[in-house]
């Protein structure tokens, strides 16, 4: 600006096009409230990636129990689980890891050796609508037992991918109020300068020259607020690896948070705009 | 002279919102390069007809050209053509106190992405022909009335536009500031503009002989001159 009229004492500010209004108290607070929001919103979806992520690198595997002894019941039992879509692998477990596990879990008392049954692990590559049903129904044939409460990290994993997509569409919700917050503080800086912009009109501006300054101010915003919940996030990844998770990287939030950012921050400006030439 | 007005305007009536007739059925033809001073009481009905002019108000009937332009079937795009020919002085100055003189008088310029190279140039050229070159970095609030209404005028010409309106540019002056600003609005129509000013000050038109429109509660009821 300043390079257009040298001779000026102070710099000179012409409304209009391609010129920014002043970035003020109620500009940085509205930024401020947006990339508050979007952190928040981006902090929890990271963390449930991150959960899913470590809750992917389990193999969700179902132990199946048959009374010991019965060779050919074995035999059949495994065929049959391998008949099904979604198990991955089935595999005898020897009785002398059953042993160990037993007692490992047992805390280190001794267990009678023959009491123990015959327990076949099956590993899962993911849920199924009927997998739960069918696999005690495979039980049942044979008369063998299921471990059910090995069945809870399989509903686990849908339980989050579900709340994750909730998430995003709470996301969605908060994308359109912080959008209203935009849209109210480009309202305060359209009224401080109605004379202006109506002046401006009876001169014979176009009404994208009259208008844009304000469609900017708000993808600023908007970009703005984008970057801080961007920078805020960093601390929250390294706590999250500090954990021994693996949350998404650093690179893969940069695009989505702040053309979220300029989305928001435009939508809200056009909204303003509309609502008061209206 | 000219066979096409500049101002065409048959039996225009306006109606505010409010419903109230500020004109009712006026016609007259203005001329390019005419100097016309517009008369009579408050709530005549000048500014309205004024207004009327660069498409400020719309007619509610009859028919108004202004410069080739129907102002009644135009585009807007059309209407904001016509507003760049147009140098309008409003009654109440409108000028921007928190905007230096200079970007005040370079706004119209600035509405139709004049070059800014070439501003400066334009608005120093428009300050001294009111003879205020001192205070173009100034803001408009260190300036007396007489001083903010010559930066209204310097605004009104920077574009050097055909048609200058002013209305009442010379309220709240004295006698001498208002002959002075008056001769700064004839000087620009015998530079080519045509000038339309609407005043209450029936001294002026003495000093200046020119045509005379007389407004009284809505329609004319004498143009002479
Ligand atoms: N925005 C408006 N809404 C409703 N009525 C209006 C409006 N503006 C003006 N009027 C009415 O229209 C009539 C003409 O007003 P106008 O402003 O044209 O008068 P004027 O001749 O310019 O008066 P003055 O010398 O006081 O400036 C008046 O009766 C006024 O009350
Ligand atoms: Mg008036």
């Amino acid at each position: 600006m300043r390079s257009d009229f040298p001779d000026a004492p102070t710099p000179v500010r012409l409304p209009g096009g391609w010129s920014l209004p002043p970035f003020g108290q109620p500009q940085w607070l509205a930024l401020l409230v947006v990339a508050i929001a979007m952190w928040a919103t981006s902090a929890l979806w990271v963390g449930l990636q991150s959960v899913l992520q470590w809750a992917g690198t389990l193999q969700p595997e179902i132990h199946f129990y048959l009374p010991p002894g019965q060779p050919q019941q074995q035999q059949a039992l495994i065929a049959a689980l391998k008949q099904i879509e979604q198990v991955k692998r089935v595999d005898r477990v020897s009785r002398a890891e059953t042993d160990a596990w037993l007692k490992r879990w047992l805390g280190g008392t001794p267990v009678a050796g023959d009491i123990l049954p015959d327990t076949i692990r099956v590993t899962l590559s993911g849920n199924g609508d009927f997998l739960q049903e069918d696999l005690h129904d495979i039980a049942a044939r044979f008369h063998a037992s299921v471990n059910d409460e090995e069945f809870a990290l399989l509903h686990a994993r849908d339980r989050l991918t579900l709340a994750s997509n909730i998430l995003l569409g709470c996301g969605v919700v908060l994308m359109i109020g912080m959008a209203l917050i935009v849209t109210n503080t480009l309202r305060l800086s359209l009224l401080a300068r109605e004379d202006e912009l109506s002046l401006m009109r009876l001169l014979g501006a176009d009404e994208w020259f009259v208008q844009l300054p304000f469609l900017l101010e708000g993808g600023v915003i908007g970009a703005g607020a984008g970057a801080l919940a961007l920078v805020l996030q960093l601390p929250l990844l390294a706590a999250l690896r500090a954990l021994g998770l693996t949350p998404p990287s650093f690179a893969h939030l940069i695009l989505p948070l702040l053309a979220a950012g300029v989305i928001v921050g435009f939508a809200g400006a056009v909204v303003a705009v509309r609502v008061r030439s209206a | 002279m000219d066979p096409t007005p500049l101002i065409d305007m048959q039996q225009v009536l306006t109606r505010y919102p409010s419903g109230r007739i500020a004109l009712g059925g006026v016609t007259l033809r203005i001329h390019r390069g005419e100097f016309v001073f517009v008369v009579g009481e408050s709530g005549a009905g000048k500014s309205t007809l004024l207004s009327l002019l660069y498409g400020a108000l719309p007619a509610a009937s009859g028919h108004l050209t202004v410069a080739g332009v129907d102002l009644r079937t135009a585009k807007s795009r059309a209407v904001r053509a016509l507003r760049r020919q147009c140098g309008v002085i409003f009654q109440d100055h409108r000028l921007l106190f928190r905007r230096t003189v200079f970007e005040n008088i370079a706004l119209p310029l600035q509405v139709q992405r004049h070059p800014k190279a070439r501003m400066v140039g334009r608005v120093e050229a428009a300050l001294a022909f009111v003879g205020l070159s001192d205070a173009i970095w100034s803001y408009p609030d260190t300036l007396s009335g007489g001083e903010q209404q010559r930066v209204a005028i310097a605004r009104a010409m920077a574009r050097q536009p055909k048609l200058i309106l002013a209305d009442e540019p010379t309220g709240n002056l004295d006698y001498d500031t208002a002959l002075q600003v008056t001769r700064y609005l004839v000087e620009l129509q015998r530079k080519g503009s045509t000038v339309i000013m609407a005043t209450h000050d029936l001294q002026l038109l003495e000093a200046f002989p020119s045509r005379v429109i007389t407004l009284h509660a809505g329609a004319v009821v004498e143009d002479r001159g």
